[in-house]
């Protein structure tokens, strides 16, 4: 890949990072409106140079017009011929007034692809060059000859140690810029959001969430464009910083703040993982004899590329994967998530809908070919990652046909959408595991804005207390039933496109050669679990929006500042299926996960070439017939049990006993996965732990042996050199005497071989 | 053996030892052997060979004698510095060394300047 | 004939003088300027020409100073390289600091119970700054005497610039009567050393080869000298002035001395360390008889700080600690020159030993930061000449008063050597070094004596952060809006400590690669 250096590329983390500091610093002393001001402006500013960013990308691999596209010759192992091409095409362009005197050059990924600039594909003197050359060199449209153009901005060594060098350097790749402009465009519309949804409370607390949220922006950019895996890392731990505090916002309330804890603590396993990970792929590193590296660039190229199986591999990108549970709220690792609702809404949309959780997917996705390459006795990782995912997604989403709290339900649905994207990533789908990001953003941000529009209107989270409003707030209204719409994949709307593109994927991954059986489970799994997602989405909305009103006060629609965000993201919910129709009706890639995102991941291609079922045609209108059907029973099913009835006439919502009561009790709590793993698994074993540590580690051995006995040696000693200081300068010249006599006797001592042997073998090592 | 390899710092400890037994011979000696007749002149304080000026040691002076007789010996000598100077400027330098020179003094005189004005300014020079 | 064919040096070379020549010219004009000024107001424009001229002497140093040779000027007088910048910059960032930590010295609510001048105060400064500057970059041994003196004479009369406080003029005494003592045993040991070597020239010095039997001589001679040398930056036993001196003189000027002398007392041990220790003047028994000094320093440092009470007896303490941890890398810099090393002249032993010089810079720039930014905070809560006397003065300073408490913070974590700071990395740097060069044994003597300096750093921020203001104390009274000046030292002290410690490449935006300046000094040196 062909990295152009760009100065302003690090301006897009540090406008967040400069508006959480003068917030920070300022804020509560300037008051809301500075507060507002920089909040919101920051992150529209990276917003901005992120579309730059994306246009120039852009531009660079297709060109600005039909006229003026951009053209390229690769000729592979052979910069002479490509130097040739150059130096001929540039005494063509010389004196000539044809359209090439608008021509542009640029050689690069070393020497053998000549990138030209304001040219076309049917430009005959390119043409004919190409046919002189024929057989040496290809010739065609950038975007399918040369390798995609990246950005890059290095900001100098961070360390260097054991051969190992870590640079501070940020990279805009096709991959990073989909993240980014998520992350700045729904991040800014989610801060204007903000502005409104906690207009209420007071200056200090409006800066302090404020400079919370915009740090948490810088942190995920940096995790975003991060050009290694270390860098990755800072940005995934201070993401998981800011979800702490902003989790543990309202921390006057000790539940939040139990939280907030609760969130960090499982992260901290999922990070031991990732470090472990991490560490291991500098051994295997290593064990190629390679120059051990994080840049991702490094490790796709030597660990990814290299034929057959490593050893280590395996092991470090399950260690990895652990880290990705942790983030992303995949099985074991997901009982954080439900709890971190505890949060402000806007919170719950940005940090725990529609970016920091889906950073575990873009983890694999950048490493794709390193986790394409591993296996763990045979088994490929990837396999496991899917297998995972589908489970999670499962009965995450059957959890949440349990949940009364409305946010509740969306923190259950985002997880069991997050064990889709797994399932995209392990069905060696990175680009249609990130066209569900990007289009589950759009709906799930616009869900929870939605839903924190309600809860303040009806200051309940419960859906018992709504019902109804759809009359009272129909703009609110309207939004969250299209998002709804989407995240139960009803057809034509994104949700439907981006889920499908992933499940048809599994489906190849079964009709594939030397397929394992168990992609059909995953399959057939992934398409009940869609069934059920359009059941609890219908769920929702009859609760919350039809029927009567049951809460407390009279709800009205939110204020603009609220809206306006959620029509935003209601028109990108609508429209973002066109960023990846099937092929099956454009008969071209799909644009986002095709197009765009495909050259990303050449090796994994490669891997895969060879072992794609035949027809992939029928697969795909067989995929999207079940999926469509799957979506629009699940609705109906949910229209016929839901409806507009009280939920005190709904046998589901409503009994106390019997199996039905039971079947919802388990629901409700998820499995009671929380309850075992927690209450009978964790907390005793730590108890344990912590009194047996406690009792004799702690108190006797450490406090009572170690501190205080060092304690009472130290101050004896510090006594001792104290007495030394009477004030008296005859005395302090004494000393002074004495240590020139001390020094030079034992230099001169020291001088003699004997006893300077005897000190070297004393001291010396 | 040892003594060969203590050889050459040897002369050092004989050192040492001259210094500490002249030190200690010289005060034993005067004390030892000295005539010990005081009269009332000989237990005067020293004062050049004229009479105190104050009866008693231990009388306090103002600081400032200390502070005028400081000064004096401060411009005193920095002056002296001047006359080799103009001894050498005279002594048949030409052209640029000449004007090296005199720019070199003329800063030299600039610094004892300032300090004199510092000095008077910060009322150094009067009495009270 | 022209008679400037007979100069013993090139013309041009005057100008590498400018780097200590401006400062000695601003301390003039601060002298003068003062005489202008309210006796009774706010002295922020002599922090400014202090500033100023700190801030162009640092500029000509980078300009003028550099280089991974070593630039011989002035006839051999002076060796100029990266490493003289690095320090340079130490120097002058402790005396912009200080400069601005004392600018309202004397003011604020209550009577005043100081007689110190300001224009004396900053005169001195910058003149003692001046003969800082000239030791660093020190290539002959009168050079050398004349720099130390320079700066020796200037902090004596700073340490008693309270001149009505008996503590402050007592200090004074001590530490000038043991000064002219340790002055005396570094003039013996030069002459012995010219005796033995035949030059005054340490470069010279360096390449010659010495007579086997004066040799003994010459080693004696280096150990005299280092006892002059070990006196300035308070190493154990010659660091009995250290606590009374530094209790004594008035914050601001306990402050200059820990952060100048320090430095340029180490810069100037490096110069010569590297000629005695290349010719073979100091043999192998002067590096063991260093490494001893550097073993009781720790020890004893570390020691006498744990029970200390008084903020500035405390620091006094901590800084003949981080004398022993810097001796720590000056013994590993010595190490290739140790003839009866196990690896000696292996490329490994050099490259640990330029790892060492390169570190002690690095220390040094690091500790120069973090004890400005500490005294700076206690200059802040100086109030009409009474200073801070009691670490449980500080109590409750958090609240009163947060960016003190967080510069104190800072500065207290970086001297105890905690991650993110320039401490870390300075320790880091020299202990790697010592690890290099096969003087484990020293090495984890210092890190356990680290770990022990943790209890009495943070113990001051226990009592700031978490105990309850007592009345009438430096915190209780703490908020005084006008004090910018000192802010403005604390401020710019820890974000020092703080980019120092996480990113010092950061500096190169300045136009100032600190790390490459460092390792250029090295090189020149071995």
């Amino acid at each position: 890949m062909e990295a152009i250096e760009i100065w302003w590329i690090p301006l897009v983390i540090f406008a967040p990072l400069a508006g959480a500091l003068l917030n920070g610093l300022f804020g509560k002393r300037i008051g809301k409106g500075f507060v507002r001001l920089v909040g919101v402006g920051t992150p529209t500013l990276a917003f901005v140079l992120s579309l730059a960013a994306f246009f120039g990308l852009f531009y660079a691999d297709y060109g600005t017009s039909p006229r003026a596209q951009v053209v390229a010759f690769r000729a592979e192992g052979k910069p002479e011929v490509i130097r040739a091409i150059k130096a001929e095409l540039e005494r063509r362009a010389a004196g000539s007034l044809g359209p090439e005197a608008a021509w542009q050059f640029r050689i690069e990924d070393d020497g053998e692809v000549l990138r030209i600039r304001n040219a076309s594909p049917e430009d005959t003197i390119l043409r004919d060059l190409h046919t002189r050359y024929a057989g040496s060199v290809e010739f065609g449209p950038a975007h399918e000859v040369a390798s995609p153009r990246a950005y890059a901005w290095n900001l100098g060594e961070w360390f260097a140690v054991a051969g190992l060098k870590v640079d501070f350097s940020f990279t805009v790749d096709r991959l990073a810029i989909v993240l980014m402009l998520i992350v700045t465009g729904v991040g800014s519309l989610i801060h204007l959001y903000a502005t409104g949804y906690m207009g209420h409370e007071s200056p200090g607390t409006f800066a302090r969430f404020f400079t919370y949220l915009n740090l948490f922006l810088g942190a995920m950019l940096v995790l975003v464009m991060g050009s290694n895996l270390l860098l990755l890392f800072i940005g995934w731990e201070g993401v998981g910083l800011c979800s702490y505090l902003l989790i543990g916002f309202g921390y006057e309330d000790e539940d939040n703040a139990a939280c907030g804890t609760k969130a960090f603590v499982v992260n901290r396993i999922g990070d031991l993982g990732f470090v472990l990970g991490m560490f291991t792929l500098l051994v295997a590193m290593r064990g190629l004899g390679a120059e051990p590296s994080l840049d991702f660039a490094a490790l796709n190229n030597t660990l990814g590329a290299t034929p057959g199986s490593l050893p280590l591999l395996g092991p470090a990108c399950l260690l990895l994967f652990l880290g990705a549970t942790g983030k992303s709220a995949q099985i074991p690792l997901h009982l954080w998530l439900p709890d971190a609702m505890a949060g402000p809404t806007p919170v719950s949309a940005l940090i725990h809908a529609a970016t920091m959780v889906t950073a575990g997917v873009y983890m694999i996705a950048r490493l794709g070919a390193v986790f394409t390459a591993a296996t763990v006795w045979g088994v490929p990782v990837l396999g496991i990652v899917a297998m995972i995912g589908v489970l999670t997604a499962f009965f995450a989403g059957m959890a949440a046909l349990g949940q009364d709290d409305i946010k509740r339900v969306l923190a259950y649905s985002t997880i069991s959408q997050l064990g889709y994207m797994f399932v995209g990533v392990g069905s060696a789908a990175m680009g249609a595991a990130v066209f569900h990001l990007v289009t589950h953003a759009f709906f799930k941000a616009l869900l929870f804005l939605a839903a924190g529009s309600v809860i303040h209107a009806c200051h309940s989270q419960s859906m018992r207390e709504m019902g109804g409003l759809w009359r009272k707030m129909p703009a609110t209204f309207w939004t969250m039933l299209l998002g709804a719409a989407a995240l139960a994949g009803v057809p034509l709307l994104s949700g439907f496109f981006s889920k499908d593109f992933i499940l048809f994927n599994a489906l190849v991954r079964f009709n594939s050669t030397n397929s394992s059986p168990l992609w059909g489970f995953i399959y057939a799994l992934g398409v009940i679990t869609g069934l059920v997602t359009a059941v609890y989405s219908t769920r929702m909305i009859c609760l919350t929006f039809f029927g009567e009103y049951r809460g407390h006060g009279r709800p009205h629609e939110s204020p603009s500042s609220m809206v306006g965000p959620l029509v935003v993201l209601a028109i990108l919910t609508v429209l973002g299926g066109l960023l990846g129709l099937p092929k099956l009706w454009t008969h071209k890639e799909e644009l986002l996960p095709g197009e765009w995102l495909g050259p990303m991941w050449p090796f994994i291609e490669e891997r895969l070439a060879g072992n794609m079922p035949a027809d992939l045609h029928s697969l795909e209108s067989m995929g999207l017939a079940i999926g469509s059907v799957a979506a629009v029973a699940g609705v109906l099913v949910g229209v016929v049990f839901w409806g507009r009835r009280h939920p005190s006439e709904i046998a589901w919502e409503s009994r106390q006993t019997g199996a039905l009561a039971r079947a919802r009790a388990v629901l409700a709590n998820a499995w009671y996965y929380d309850l075992v793993v927690n209450k009978w698994g964790f907390q005793p074993a730590t108890k344990f732990l912590a009194g047996l540590l406690w009792r004799n580690v702690d108190d006797a051995a450490i406090d009572r042996g170690l501190v205080d006995g060092t304690g009472r040696v130290a101050v004896q000693l510090s006594l001792f050199v104290r007495s030394f200081q009477n004030g008296q300068v005859a005395r302090y010249a004494g000393y002074f005497v004495l240590g020139v006599l001390l020094l030079t006797t034992s230099v001169a001592i020291f001088s003699v071989p004997s006893v300077l042997h005897t000190v070297q073998r004393l001291l010396g090592s | 053996m040892l003594a060969s390899a203590f050889a050459g710092f040897g002369g050092f400890f004989i050192l040492g030892l001259i210094c500490v037994v002249i030190g200690v011979v010289a005060l034993l000696a005067s004390k030892l052997l000295g005539p010990k007749r005081p009269t009332r002149v000989k237990q005067l304080p020293y004062e050049c060979g004229v009479e105190p000026i104050q009866p008693g040691a231990r009388e306090r002076y103002s600081v400032h004698f200390y502070l005028v007789a400081i000064l004096f010996i401060l411009f005193d000598l920095e002056t002296v510095f001047l006359i080799p100077w103009a001894a050498s400027f005279r002594g048949g330098v030409t052209g640029e060394v000449k004007v090296a020179m005199l720019v070199e003094v003329l800063a030299f005189v600039a610094i004892l300047g300032a300090g004199l004005l510092y000095v008077w300014k910060r009322r150094g020079l009067e009495w009270d | 004939m022209d008679p400037l064919a007979n100069l013993p040096f090139a013309k041009g070379d005057v100008a590498l003088l400018a780097p200590i020549a401006i400062p000695a010219l601003f301390g003039l004009v601060a002298l003068l300027l003062d005489l202008a000024l309210d006796p009774r107001g706010s002295k922020t424009p002599l922090a400014l020409v202090n500033a100023l001229g700190c801030a162009l002497a640092g500029f000509a140093a980078v300009v003028l100073w550099k280089g991974d040779t070593g630039t011989v000027g002035l006839g051999g007088a002076m060796v100029a390289s990266g490493l003289s910048t690095g320090l340079a910059l130490a120097i002058l960032l402790g005396t912009t600091l200080m400069g601005f930590a004392t600018a309202h010295h004397g003011t604020g609510a209550g009577p005043v119970r100081t007689t110190l001048a300001h224009g004396e105060l900053y005169g001195l400064m910058l003149f003692g700054t001046s003969g800082m500057l000239a030791l660093v970059v020190a290539n002959d041994l009168v050079t050398f005497f004349v720099a130390i003196e320079t700066l020796s004479i200037s902090v004596y009369a700073l340490t008693g610039a309270d001149r009505r406080l008996a503590r402050s003029a007592e200090g004074a005494m001590k530490y000038f009567v043991l000064g002219a003592f340790s002055s005396g045993f570094l003039l013996y040991g030069m002459s012995l050393l010219y005796g033995a070597g035949h030059t005054l020239r340490l470069d010279q010095l360096a390449l010659s080869t010495l007579d086997p039997s004066l040799r003994p001589m010459a080693t004696t001679g280096t150990v005299l000298l280092l006892v002059g040398l070990l006196f300035k930056v308070g190493a154990v036993p010659f660091h009995a002035w250290v606590p009374d001196a530094y209790e004594g003189a008035p914050g601001v000027v306990t402050g200059y001395m820990s952060v100048g002398v320090k430095v340029a007392a180490f810069g100037g041990a490096l110069l010569v360390l590297e000629a005695v220790g290349r010719s073979g003047a100091l043999s192998t028994a002067g590096i063991w008889g260093l490494w001893a000094v550097a073993a009781i320093t720790i020890i004893a440092g570390n020691a006498g700080a744990l029970t200390q009470r008084n903020p500035r007896r405390l620091l006094a303490y901590s800084g003949i600690a981080h004398t022993g941890y810097l001796l720590v890398g000056v013994v590993a810099m010595l190490r290739c020159f140790d003839e009866y090393h196990p690896a000696a002249d292996s490329g490994d032993l050099l490259l640990a030993s330029k790892d060492a010089v390169a570190g002690v810079g690095y220390y040094l720039l690091g500790y120069a930061a973090a004890n400005a930014g500490a005294f700076a905070v206690l200059c802040h809560l100086e109030r009409g000449g009474e200073e801070v006397e009691r670490v449980s003065d500080l109590a409750g300073l958090a609240r009163t008063s947060p960016g003190a408490a967080v510069a104190m913070t800072v500065s207290l974590v970086s001297l105890a050597g905690i991650p993110g700071t320039a401490g870390f990395l300075g320790k880091l740097w020299v202990f790697r070094a010592g690890v290099g060069t096969g003087d484990v044994g020293l090495v984890v003597l210092a890190l356990l004596a680290s770990a022990v300096s943790l209890y009495y750093y943070l113990y001051v921020v226990v009592v700031m952060f978490m105990h309850e203001p007592l009345p009438g104390s430096a915190a209780a009274v703490a908020a005084e809006p006008r004090r910018w000046a000192s802010r403005l030292a604390m401020g710019a002290a820890a974000t020092a400590t703080v980019v120092l410690g996480v990113w010092p490449n950061i500096t190169r935006l300045l136009g100032v690669d600190l790390l490459e300046l460092m390792s250029d000094g090295a090189e020149a040196l071995l």
